[in-house]
């Protein structure tokens, strides 16, 4: 497996704003980034490139990032990709339906500087610098 | 007969007489002859007493020991004070016998027949001791049998039999309880025709004897008797009819001698205090039967208030009515204005049927016991339902039925509801039934709207919840862009014044945009939920306030490619409107129409004018709204659920707050006309000036 594979990370967000500004944080960070703009489009992607690392949002259309979650975490070949979630849901039955699920972080998007997300990366990815 | 020196004995004697006594003067000469005799002893003799004058005294009253009449008019055995002579008188007799010495020769003799008392005062303390006798218990049943064990104790050699009317059998009589083997417990005639009967009917004393034709029309009860006498158990002119338990008591004699009057009095007088007795055992059996049902009342209301789930409460409801008046089933409907909802039904084997279904009020006409109720307020008691009518599932329980009873129950003094309680017995329900069925059903239907209310409020607070959650998602997107993008530039991951940061910039002004519009909308959605916007209300051009709204969304839907078209009148039509508020609900009207439509968006607004209003429609080619959606896309936070869509942003707060805001301006906001894959039509009703109701007619 090449340093680059390791260090690929998906974004599957449907806020195109939101997703610019976090792909410029992971881009700068030496990430690879992949984007997908909704669930279904997420699952797809993550089946084909099989990313290190995804960062899935929860409301989106076609398919709720729950949903991709429960998917993801379903498919033996997928099940042991670190997922982050990345919301501005607070209420306690995401996070806690989340965690059951597998998801290992929960980021809420409006409490957390967009550069905290390169770490977040590095802790299950290593810096890829 | 007596000489004139005499009259003051006669006087006397007349005196005596009027006391129903057996008088006679007894005088002696050659023989001991009979001087006197009134017209009761002359029927114990069985003599006319002019005829019986003059004659010795052993013919006129063979039965007389003469040894006793000899002893009643010598010196020592003729007292001059009146002497009881009971004690001399032939054994067994039934008489009571009071002598006094009138002059030498004379014995005045005042005889009364009164079983085993022997004067006016010990009839009286053996009817007392009799009457605490049957005072003593408190129910009518356990008093029966004392009642003919007292009456043979004051009258002996005498049948007593003791018979009752029930509410079950009003034609029929039943002995209750007897003194005489040949009566036989639980014997059933008919009322017609008999001697208890016609005391019943008439609530006065009938007695009848052998010689007037005893058996003719009087079946059954009178066999070897010689005469009778049917005692209506009346306290005053009527038989307990009210109180279940009207009864007559019958004396009935075998031997060949009538009822003294002291009897017959004896009789009646015994029958006034049993009815008494009976009396004030029914109505502590009331007392206790309305104090029990009053505790059992409010003990369901107790559990019913206790409850907030309106299913429990019909159950606790329905179960406690089928315990409480032993029917069979129970069934609960509540109604409004508009309609009767058939809440659930309870059967006696314990199934509860949650039925749920709902009728106009229509269907009332074809049930006549419950419209009558409902008419008159009051419980109607009837026999078996119309069950054509009725739901195809309870026919064949309902035709089982034989009693039924339909009870409206009332909440603030309105009609609420129905209870309807049957029996498969013929057994009629009563007053004291529905009585404390509505007790507690009207308990029931306060509990039941008491519990609806706060399920809603529940509902109503769960969706504040839901608001506030969904509001601080909605603010927190723009939020999460604005603070990202600060954050970047300042800690410099963006270096000032390159292509970066100018498109950041851009990025937070566009959204600290956003964010103020979604702050406007959340305040004017919550304002509309909780009162009313500042609204200024001025007449304006709904055409020109059109034609701006279409140009302004021209830009979006250029975007996608599409257009938005006006069909206008050259002619202004005025409208009453606020201007800023129009401005809002049109370019929702246009943006959703342009926002929802797959590929190049066709919208088109039109003005319609009609007689009083004028109408605003905008007609969009894109995808119509599911029909179990279109009252639901008006509420906030509302986003049609639709697997494909992407890319539409918003709130879900834009046509609740725009029909808010025209429902504000005394317009309305509906959803006209729609169709999956073809599109839809909102129709903006608006007012128009007063005075100016013709002119938009005229324009069109």
């Amino acid at each position: 497996m090449s340093p680059a594979h390791d260090h690929t990370v998906l974004l599957v967000d449907d806020d195109q704003i939101v997703v610019d500004m976090y792909r410029f944080v992971l881009d700068r960070a030496g990430y690879r980034v992949v984007v997908a703009s909704d669930g279904l489009a997420g699952l797809e992607v993550a089946a084909s490139i099989r990313p290190s690392l995804i960062f899935l949002d929860i409301k989106m259309p076609k398919l709720d990032g729950i949903e991709v979650l429960r998917r993801l975490k379903a498919d033996p070949t997928m099940r042991s990709i670190p997922v982050v979630m990345l919301s501005n849901y607070d209420e306690p039955a995401f996070l806690s339906q989340s965690k059951i699920l597998g998801a290992s972080d929960y980021v809420i998007k409006a409490a957390t500087d967009p550069a905290e997300l390169s770490d977040v990366a590095a802790r299950y990815l290593g810096s890829p610098i | 007969m007596l000489d004139g020196a005499d009259a003051s004995v006669e006087a006397i004697a007349r005196l005596l007489d009027s006391a129903a006594l057996s008088v006679a003067v007894f005088e002696r000469g050659p023989q001991v002859t009979v001087a006197y005799l009134n017209a009761a002893a002359a029927a114990q003799a069985a003599v006319a007493a002019e005829a019986a004058a003059g004659r010795p005294v052993n013919e006129v009253f063979p039965q007389l020991d003469p040894a006793l009449i000899e002893h009643l008019l010598s010196d020592t055995g003729a007292p001059a004070e009146p002497t009881n002579l009971r004690g001399m008188l032939p054994g067994g007799s039934a008489w009571s016998v009071d002598a006094i010495r009138l002059g030498r020769d004379r014995v005045l003799v005042l005889a009364e027949e009164l079983g085993d008392a022997v004067s006016s005062r010990q009839r009286l303390e053996a009817l007392l001791a009799s009457t605490n006798v049957i005072w003593r218990p408190i129910d009518f049943g356990s008093m029966a049998p004392l009642i003919v064990e007292q009456a043979g104790r004051l009258l002996s050699g005498v049948d007593v039999g003791l018979w009752t009317i029930s509410a079950d059998a009003p034609a029929e009589l039943r002995l209750t309880a007897s003194n005489s083997p040949s009566m036989k417990i639980g014997f059933q005639t008919p009322i017609a025709g008999t001697v208890a009967g016609e005391a019943a009917r008439s609530g006065s004393p009938v007695e009848v004897t052998a010689a007037e034709g005893l058996g003719a029309g009087k079946r059954g009860l009178l066999d070897g008797i010689h005469t009778a006498r049917a005692v209506p158990l009346t306290a005053g002119g009527r038989v307990l009819e009210d109180r279940g338990y009207p009864g007559v008591l019958v004396f009935a004699k075998r031997l060949a001698t009538p009822f003294t009057d002291a009897e017959r009095r004896l009789m009646d007088e015994f029958g006034k205090l049993v009815a008494l007795a009976a009396d004030r055992a029914e109505l502590l059996a009331d007392a206790r039967h309305s104090a029990r049902r009053l505790e059992l009342t409010l003990e369901v209301a107790m559990a019913l208030a206790g409850s907030l789930s309106p299913r429990e409460i019909i159950q606790v409801l329905l179960s406690r009515t089928l315990e409480t008046v032993e029917a069979d089933r129970a069934t609960l409907s509540s109604m409004d204005d508009h309609e009767l909802v058939i809440e659930a039904t309870h059967s006696r084997s314990g199934e509860v049927r949650w039925v749920g279904l709902r009728y106009g009020l229509e269907y009332l006409e074809h049930q006549p016991l419950i419209s009558q109720a409902l008419r008159t307020q009051q419980p109607v008691f009837g026999g078996a339902m119309s069950t054509p009518d009725a739901a195809p599932e309870f026919r064949a329980a309902l035709e089982q039925m034989t009693q039924t009873a339909t009870l409206p129950l009332f909440l603030s003094g309105r009609p609420a509801g129905l209870l309807i309680v049957s029996r498969t017995a013929d057994r009629q329900f009563t007053n004291a039934d529905t009585t404390t069925l509505q007790l507690m059903g009207n308990a029931a239907m306060l509990a039941l709207r008491n519990a609806r209310l706060f399920e809603e409020l529940k509902k109503a607070s769960a969706s504040k919840t839901e608001f506030l959650n969904l509001a601080a998602h909605e603010l927190r997107t723009p939020v999460t862009v604005i603070s990202g993008y600060a954050s970047l530039l300042r800690a410099g991951i963006i270096e000032r014044n390159s292509t970066e940061s100018d498109k950041a910039l851009g990025v937070i002004e566009q959204k600290a945009g956003e964010l103020k519009k979604l702050v406007d909308a959340l305040l004017l959605a919550a304002r509309l939920q909780t009162g009313s916007p500042v609204t200024k209300r001025r007449v304006l051009d709904i055409v020109e306030s059109v034609r701006l709204a279409a140009s302004r969304a021209k830009a979006f839907a250029g975007l996608k490619g599409g257009t938005v078209g006006s069909q206008l009148p050259d002619a202004p039509i005025l409208v009453v409107a606020d201007g800023d508020h129009l401005a809002r609900i049109l370019d929702n009207l246009l943006n959703n129409a342009v926002a929802y439509s797959d590929g190049p968006p066709q919208v088109e607004a039109r003005v319609v004018p009609a007689p009083g209003h004028v109408w605003v429609e905008v007609r969009d080619r894109g995808r119509g709204i599911p029909a179990s959606q279109s009252e639901f896309i008006f509420e906030q936070f509302a986003r049609v659920e639709d697997p494909n869509e992407s890319g539409t942003s918003g709130a879900g707060l834009g046509l609740y707050i725009a029909r808010g805001l025209a429902r504000n301006m005394g317009g309305e906001l509906e959803l006209f006309s729609t169709e999956l894959g073809k599109g839809s039509i909102f129709r903006l009703r608006l007012p128009v000036p007063a005075g100016n109701e013709s002119e938009g007619a005229e324009a069109l």
